[in-house]
């Protein structure tokens, strides 16, 4: 449905400068930020359905994340047996790179036990292979855009690479819902992918 | 932080100060990121300055707290907007009806007051969602179901008082049908309890609906007369087997003879599951020639009746010309964590949030489409009005979607009622707030194009439920005036939910 005119406005609030494929690590020392494991966000969910998500939860079980996969996109039975339990003894950070409804049920879950999304990042997966991105909310949106700036295929490596060194802090403010719920409109053939991590805040 | 209509800043700030001290400083929401998660989520008019939003929210945990919270709003006339769980998607989710009403949550009224196996029934409070409902009968080891709607995560009472319907047996899935009994807080804080509930210790309140005198349960269904928060429920005891059955019909006009069959065995209670009728391309896989009309025949009992009642059933649909009868696959109850893994689960009383990822999937368009609104027009359960409301679709589908430029889906035709169906058609709600003005405009035209035709919406989005409460109108809109006169005698400072479903009080009524 989209025509030419609206998919170059996404991609333009995507965009981020082309010299700013340096490394996360340089980009992070920069910045100042110390990186940090995996460990700080136990719960990784992926969307068995795409390779991406597949890709980027391989990485963050590497650092000690126990990685959730849905078959279907459908998010029930995770819920139920693992997070609704664990966020009953503690409010524990979740994260997950998967299509919108995941994020969109668990968000709001998540209210009641005092977690909101504080990284909202949607990939869009352009037809031709390539993919989009745009930084929505980030901890720190900068180096989210830098992640995301590197070319190719292996955007899902740094995009786990980014979450495995977001430390939620419970200090910061409290963000407000996501339009989660509603989606952008796509240039035709594309699929939206959503990452995200729910934290306590 | 914005403030109510008509209340000034003093008196806000006296209501919330006093509010602190009734629920707990905790418990009262001021800040913009708090207010802001009642926002609905499916907002047609979402980031525009006429979504509807809240000025704070009260979130009590007591009956007691509710009558303070609401003494209090009385007092200072600030309008409150009861929720339970606040997901009622689609149709408005806890966004108030009247901007700047202060959301009155009752999600913390989370207990399972009881449990009876032996009847049948639990008494619950706003708070609890159908898991709740299902995990406390489940660690209770109780042989009973509850009914699910799709998705599950809502109240129990805020389904029913919403008109919800679920998918198990008649009469279960009416869910306001199914009711018995209510504990409400009136806008003076005074509590009534309903039915056999009013009598002192009685010992029938979730055994017996009507007690003595006019029934005034209704009042709340779909209303604004007070805040319900206690609610009795029939459950339903677990059936032996479930089988669903296939007939199929190859001509457009069969569609009249079959559901002719089909109503009946409903009407006989021989079917009593929810039967559903599926259009061409909308329809299950079929096996051979593609039918035009698919129903299911689902029958919820013991094995030996169940298979007596489907033999029953083949022999009814033979009369039906040329149509197709597959006996569907029995499921012996309680299901196997594999089967269920393949069936529809809230057939079963089993809650789910699966529809989130398949809903509005296509072959052509395979992401869920995420937000919509719904379009819900009652039509009669006959082969005839099902023919007359698909040509007034067709006839009217190239100018009201621009020409196809619009992507409803639908109508789906969704039987959770006994003799009738919801031609529901779905609007897509998105972030292109110029298409989400094009799909408003097109939602109020197919209003206004089915009034004409004799058919109005059993429930509506916040955002029309002015607009679908005027296609009521019969005799000059008596039913709102009359609605209108006990809205005026019970809340004469119109506090609660002003504006829920079309009915406005006084002070509002000129807004």
């Amino acid at each position: 449905m989209a025509d030419r005119r609206e998919f170059l406005q996404y991609a333009m609030a995507s965009a981020v400068p082309l010299g700013a494929a340096v490394s996360l690590d340089a980009a992070a020392s920069a910045r100042g930020v110390a990186p940090t494991n995996a460990s700080a966000i136990p719960h990784v969910v992926v969307d068995a359905r795409h390779g991406e998500s597949l890709a980027f939860g391989a990485d963050l079980a590497r650092g000690g994340a126990t990685v959730h996969r849905l078959a279907d996109g459908d998010a029930t039975d995770l819920w139920q047996s693992t997070l609704a339990p664990a966020w009953r003894s503690a409010p524990v950070p979740v994260a997950g790179l998967t299509r919108a409804p995941a994020l969109f049920i668990l968000e709001q879950l998540g209210w009641m036990h005092g977690l909101r999304v504080v990284h909202h990042v949607e990939h869009v997966l352009m037809r031709e292979g390539r993919a989009v991105h745009r930084v929505l909310r980030a901890l720190d949106s900068a180096l989210a855009s830098h992640a995301l700036a590197q070319p190719g295929p292996a955007w899902p490596a740094h995009l786990a690479a980014l979450v495995a060194r977001s430390a939620p802090d419970e200090s910061a403010s409290r963000p407000g819902p996501t339009a989660a719920g509603l989606l952008p409109t796509l240039p035709p053939g594309a699929q939206l992918l959503t990452s995200w991590i729910i934290a306590p805040a | 932080m914005a403030l109510p209509p008509n209340v000034s800043q003093a008196a806000f700030d006296a209501a919330l100060r006093a509010w602190r001290g009734a629920v707990g400083a905790d418990w009262v929401f001021t800040r913009d990121e708090d207010v802001a998660l009642y926002r609905d989520a499916y907002s047609p008019f979402w980031g525009e300055p006429e979504e509807k939003v809240a000025s704070a929210a009260v979130a009590p945990q007591t009956l007691e707290q509710v009558q303070a919270v609401v003494r209090t709003a009385n007092e200072h006339r600030i309008p409150l907007y009861a929720i339970s769980t606040g997901r009622n998607l689609a149709y408005g989710g806890s966004a108030p009806v009247l901007s700047g009403s202060v959301v009155l949550d009752l999600k913390r009224m989370n207990r399972v007051l009881e449990l009876n196996e032996r009847n049948a029934y639990a008494l619950v409070e706003p708070g609890v969602s159908y898991f709740d409902l299902y995990d406390a009968i489940q660690k209770a080891g109780l042989d009973v179901w509850i009914d699910p709607p799709d998705p599950g995560w809502g109240s129990v009472i805020g389904n029913a008082l919403d008109g919800g319907g679920g998918w198990t047996a008649s009469p279960f899935r009416d869910h306001f049908g199914s009711h018995c009994g209510m504990e409400v807080v009136l806008a003076n804080g005074e509590v009534v309890r309903t039915g056999m509930g009013a009598l002192p210790n009685g010992k029938s309140w979730q055994h017996n609906k009507w007690g003595y005198g006019p029934w005034v349960d209704g009042l709340f269904r779909q209303g604004n007369m007070g805040v319900v928060t206690k609610m009795g429920f029939y459950l339903m005891p677990r059936p032996e087997v479930l089988c669903t059955s296939i007939v199929q019909v190859f001509e457009q006009e069969h569609v009249v003879p079959l559901l002719d069959v089909l109503n009946l065995l409903e009407n006989q209670h021989v079917v009593n599951g929810s039967t559903q009728l599926f259009n061409g391309a909308f329809g299950p896989p079929g096996t051979g020639a593609r039918p035009v009309w698919t129903a299911q025949v689902p029958i919820y009992g013991p094995e030996k009746v169940v298979q007596a009642q489907m033999e029953y059933c083949r022999e009814k649909f033979a009369r039906v010309p040329n149509c197709r009868f597959t006996m569907g696959e029995i499921f012996r109850t309680p299901l196997d964590a594999a089967t269920l893994g393949r069936v529809r689960k809230v057939n079963f009383g089993v809650p789910d949030l699966s529809t989130f990822a398949m809903l509005g999937r296509t072959q052509a368009s395979p992401d869920p489409a995420g937000g919509h609104i719904g379009f819900s027009p009652i039509i009669p359960r006959t082969g005839e009005a099902v023919l007359e409301y698909l040509a007034f679709y067709r006839e009217n589908l190239a100018q009201v979607s621009e020409g196809g430029k619009l992507n409803f889906l639908g109508p789906v035709f969704m039987t959770n009622w006994e003799r009738t169906m919801v031609a529901m058609i779905m609007f897509p709600i998105g972030r292109d707030k110029a298409m989400n003005a094009r799909m408003r405009a097109a939602f109020e035209r197919w209003v206004e194009l089915a009034a004409a035709r004799g058919w109005a919406e059993y429930r509506a989005p916040a955002a029309f439920q002015d607009l679908c409460a005027q296609t009521y109108s019969f005799n000059d809109h008596s039913l709102r005036r009359f609605r209108e006169t006990i809205k005026d005698a019970v809340d004469p400072n119109g506090i609660l939910s002003p504006g829920r479903y079309g009915v406005w009080p006084r002070a509002f009524r000129n807004r």
